[in-house]
């Protein structure tokens, strides 16, 4: 046991290395510079000497290893380093964020699991039922259709023609909802669609035949088949929480919720190297500890499964 | 032994989707008797068992089943619910085909018997199991069936097709995916069991050899119909079709 952990941290490790290693090669080549952002949007007329010294202060000039090898050794510490935008520490900054994305982000995977849980069931058990025809065309629509057109079409129906919520989530309760729908909707859709794959999947095993034989009551057969399919289920909703976490990159910056996403993306337009190595450091982890949890459930709910 | 029937199959004529698998069956059960339906494997032997359970992807294109004074394959599912189980037992081939491999069988008995209204009796259940050789019932309801063996698995399953107290039992092939030794062990116990509760049982086998040594009476089933049925001793001295003779010839002899 103790050692299949320290297994898994081992390679949780080296995998955000690698990560974070890939992502500063992709910075580093990427056209822009961080001195030249940050002095135009304070205003400062830019000459070479001005530059070369701003890029002095902010340690762009060293060299490539050096500079990635100094931000592991402090992230390493526990400092995120400074924002080179405002010269604010970035830890502070990134965890503002992830607690707004994660409660956004949380906010609707709840929805979406407890609907499409229900619906996923209900329209598997009568299948080929007008109910089953509705639920399909329904997660069939919601599944095609991308995040950000729904956060459109919400924005001008519920918050332009309606006016019942506000255009600008201001972090508050009232400003969650669009959002949250905007992200739950279209994974209500494909979280049905594959649930009601799943129970269908499992209606068609062995012990189904011989639970009918002896004349089971059909909600125990249900109550059996939902069991066995957990594990598979929590599998495709830890897969989901990266694009969920990515999507919301999208939706934060068109409901303008102060979550990570919409952090990121203004820290891309400034070229925050800090900060966005942060995000990306987080963010792998969330993905990659979320999936090792979702690993160990599957092991536990089906014991076959083996290591 | 009474004369009674206490199933019919008239006429009957069922159909996975297009392919025609049952061609006008007919077939009657006393009360009491084993009876072996003996064929080649998609001669239908197992879709008539299914077609009386009421399996949903075969559909009955003609004839019927009268089981008391009823046709069942006309039953609608809440109604069959309540026959299965309790009327009509049913044992499939799949040793791990009757319980969920991963919760534990105390619960599965527990749902079984709660679907028919009945008591959880730990005893009734521990005097079942000591009859199909079965140890420490206590042990084994804690443990889930992906643990057992199959033959283990197969004897629980009979167990727990016992314990609702059917009028019939129908066992799809229940000793072929077993060895040889567990498989005659499984039978014996069964035949046991049917001694001290009387069920009729329809014993589906490919195995002409089991139906010699246990069957009342056997049906030879070839190409969805039911070629020849008689008495044990009749089918296996005085066969009359082609098929059975063909059956008999080929069952193995040790030679030195």
């Amino acid at each position: 046991m103790i050692r299949s952990v320290l297994k898994k941290l081992a390679e949780i490790i080296i995998i955000l290395v690698v990560l974070s290693f890939f992502v500063f090669v992709l910075l580093y080549i990427a056209p822009g510079d961080p001195a030249e952002k940050r002095l135009t949007s304070q205003g400062i007329v830019v000459t070479k000497q001005v530059l070369d010294a701003e890029r002095e202060r902010l340690g762009l000039l060293k060299p490539f290893l050096v500079r990635y090898g100094e931000w592991l050794f402090s992230v390493i510490k526990g400092d995120f380093g400074v924002s080179f935008k405002d010269d604010m520490p970035v830890a502070p900054k990134l965890y503002k964020g992830l607690v707004n994305t994660c409660i956004l982000a949380f906010s609707s995977l709840m929805l979406s699991l407890s609907l499409s849980f229900t619906l996923g069931v209900a329209s598997a058990v009568k299948k080929d039922g007008i109910f089953d025809h509705i639920v399909r065309i329904f997660s069939f629509v919601a599944n095609s259709l991308p995040n950000f057109l729904i956060s459109v079409l919400l924005m001008y129906f519920f918050c332009i023609k309606l006016d019942i919520f506000p255009v600008i989530a201001a972090g508050d309760l009232q400003g969650l909802v669009m959002p949250v729908l905007s992200l739950a909707i279209p994974m209500t859709g494909r979280f049905t669609r594959q649930i009601r794959a799943e129970i269908l999947n499992r209606m068609n095993e062995d012990y189904v035949t011989g639970m009918k034989g002896r004349g089971v009551k059909n909600r125990y057969i249900i109550l059996n088949v939902v069991r066995n399919s957990l594990g598979h289920i929590f599998t495709i909703v830890a897969l989901q929480i990266g694009t969920l976490m990515g999507g919301s990159v999208v939706i934060e910056t068109i409901f303008r919720w102060p979550g990570i996403g919409k952090l990121v993306m203004d820290s891309i337009s400034a070229r925050d190297y800090p900060v966005i190595m942060g995000f990306v450091l987080i963010m792998g982890a969330i993905y990659v500890v979320v999936n090792s949890l979702s690993d160990v459930l599957d092991r536990t709910l089906d014991p076959r499964i083996s290591e | 032994m009474k004369e009674k029937t206490i199933l019919n199959v008239k006429d009957l004529s069922a159909a996975y989707e297009d392919a025609e698998v049952l061609s006008s069956v007919n077939l009657s059960l006393k009360k009491g008797e084993m009876l072996c339906i003996v064929g080649e494997s998609g001669s239908g032997k197992s879709t008539l068992l299914r077609t009386v359970c009421g399996d949903a992807q075969i559909k009955v294109k003609n004839g019927c089943v009268i089981y008391g004074d009823r046709d069942i394959t006309k039953l609608k599912s809440c109604e069959r619910q309540k026959v299965l189980g309790t009327k009509i037992g049913y044992i499939q081939q799949n040793p791990w085909g009757a319980f969920n491999p991963l919760r534990p069988y105390s619960i599965q008995f527990r749902e079984t018997l709660k679907s028919h209204k009945k008591k959880y009796d730990a005893e009734k259940i521990a005097e079942l199991f000591s009859i199909l050789g079965l140890k420490d019932p206590e042990s084994i309801l804690k443990s889930r069936p992906y643990e057992m063996s199959g033959g283990m698995n197969q004897r629980i399953a009979i167990a727990a097709s016992f314990i609702l107290g059917p009028e019939l039992l129908l066992c799809d092939e229940i000793t072929s995916a077993l060895d040889v030794t567990t498989a005659s062990a499984v039978t014996d116990e069964l035949l046991k069991l049917k001694k001290e509760t009387e069920v009729t049982i329809v014993m589906v086998t490919h195995n002409i050899g089991i139906a010699a040594n246990i069957a009342d009476r056997i049906a030879i089933m070839y190409k969805g119909q039911i070629v020849e049925c008689g008495e044990r001793d009749k089918i296996i001295n005085a066969p009359e079709h082609e098929y059975t003779k063909r059956l008999l010839a080929d069952v193995p002899q040790l030679e030195y």
